[in-house]
């Protein structure tokens, strides 16, 4: 199979985060924080040096402020969430995913909150910064941005939105699902309040993991309570992060894959990784874009200002439909509207939905031009484009 | 004075990152439970030997929430 769903989950895995979850079952079996035996703080070293190997790779220096959560749609409900229970105005850009857009419509229609979507231009940063200062209100709380658009990969200027926000009084929340580990980002230069990453996409970890880092851990509220390891005779949930926020037993096999993928992520370079992941993307869309019967809905994917992301779809069918043909041509690829409503309204794609190519940086050069020559003989062949669903 | 102390933390978290800060430093630290000992809730406690008042500013330099501090 050709896999090209790295928006949706890396895949494969690398071979380091593999025997990290595998050694996890034998060297960390324990459960870390609850005990007080050799395994149990074995493990809990363990936990803490993946705390600390993503404070280096996104520049925070306190790793008990950095939450492990299962992915990062739990991380952002978490501190949209926190700040929006007390009231306020948000604003959002017209690209987010729906685990931005749906929490905060919940708190809207509880009557809570106000947000406000500001309209995006691809490529010029200083025009879309204008948009959302356009929108900023004396009580505008929080402006929440996603670092890369995972339906057109159309990336959003981070740390001028972030000067924006604190200029404003306000904070500063990046969804990095589409860029944690193919971008530089650092907190503390782009002025983020709240980062929120999935562990099992760029940073290369397994399903089930995801970060919420943070450098205003006071405004942080507990979203599941319980069983946190400390204070265990008071019923009040604990306040100090990172535990206030990790009621349960933690994912010990998938912080121990996560670990190492971040390793791999730290070692690489993820501007080295981004710019060839870049390369490959841009290849495919050059190839496409020469391909009669392709119909492209994204720009060439130019790492400054784009993730390796391409939005398109065969001939008359749908985004589904291109994905099923490419499915039963052992092509991995994402056919519908990608959990992203705003995206596909703005586009106008919300009829039709895309068909989503996402380069990994696991993908190879081979893979982009077999890729290529499979969806040549697609077109080419005309008994393919009949809809047969 | 150089003994041992211990230093009683809130949380497994606090424990370990004030573990690696003083072994960072030089000093002999290392985690053990015993809710006895530490009442503040987890029960972790950094073991560590050396100057109290240095010991206890490198911890607090680091961000480590010290709840108490005794000798061992």
């Amino acid at each position: 199979m050709l896999y090209f769903d790295n928006s949706a989950t890396s895949y494969p895995k690398p071979k380091s985060v593999m025997d990290a979850v595998s050694e996890s079952f034998l060297y960390y079996g324990a459960n870390p924080g609850r005990s007080g035996h050799s395994l149990a703080m074995k493990t809990a070293e363990k936990v803490f040096e993946c705390r600390e190997n993503a404070g280096k790779l996104f520049g925070i220096s306190e790793p008990e402020n950095i939450v492990f959560t299962k992915n990062c749609t739990e991380a952002l409900n978490a501190v949209i969430m926190s700040i929006g229970e007390k009231g306020g105005h948000f604003i959002i850009s017209d690209l987010e995913h729906n685990s931005v857009l749906r929490p905060l419509y919940e708190l809207k229609n509880r009557g809570i909150i106000s947000f406000s979507v500001a309209e995006t231009f691809e490529g010029d940063f200083e025009k879309t910064v204008k948009s959302y200062e356009n929108l900023m209100r004396s009580d505008t709380k929080m402006i929440v941005a996603t670092g890369a658009s995972n339906v057109f990969g159309t990336k959003l200027p981070v740390s001028m939105l972030g000067k924006t926000a604190h200029e404003h009084g306000a904070l500063f929340l990046l969804d990095g699902a589409q860029t944690a580990g193919s971008e530089k980002i650092d907190m503390e230069g782009e002025n983020i309040d709240f980062l929120c990453v999935p562990g099992h996409k760029g940073l290369l970890g397994p399903m089930g993991t995801g970060l919420l880092l943070t450098k205003r851990p006071e405004l942080m509220e507990p979203q599941i309570f319980g069983g946190t390891g400390n204070f265990s005779l008071l019923p009040k949930q604990p306040k100090e992060l990172p535990e206030m926020m990790e009621s349960g037993t933690l994912n010990v096999p998938g912080i121990c894959g996560l670990s190492a993928g971040i390793d791999k992520v730290l070692s690489e370079g993820e501007e080295n990784i981004g710019k060839r992941e870049a390369e490959l993307a841009c290849y495919i869309w050059d190839e496409l874009d020469k391909m009669g019967g392709i119909k492209l809905f994204s720009s060439r994917p130019e790492y400054r200002t784009h993730a390796p992301v391409i939005s398109f779809v065969i001939g008359d069918f749908s985004g589904e439909e291109t994905a099923r043909i490419l499915s039963e041509n052992n092509i991995a690829a994402r056919g519908g509207f990608h959990c992203s409503a705003l995206a596909h309204f703005k586009a106008n794609t919300e009829k039709r939905g895309t068909c989503r190519i996402s380069v990994g940086t696991m993908n190879s050069f081979d893979e982009a031009v077999k890729l290529i020559k499979i969806i040549a003989s697609i077109i080419k062949n005309n008994n393919c484009l009949q809809n047969n669903s | 004075m150089i003994k041992d102390y211990y230093f009683l933390l809130s949380s497994i978290t606090s424990a370990v990152k004030g573990e690696k800060i003083l072994e960072k430093n030089g000093y002999r630290a290392h985690v053990f439970k015993d809710s006895s000992i530490n009442p503040y809730g987890c029960g972790y406690i950094i073991k560590a030997r050396g100057n109290r008042e240095n010991m206890e500013e490198i911890l607090k330099n680091g961000g480590v929430r010290i709840n108490e501090i005794r000798e061992a």
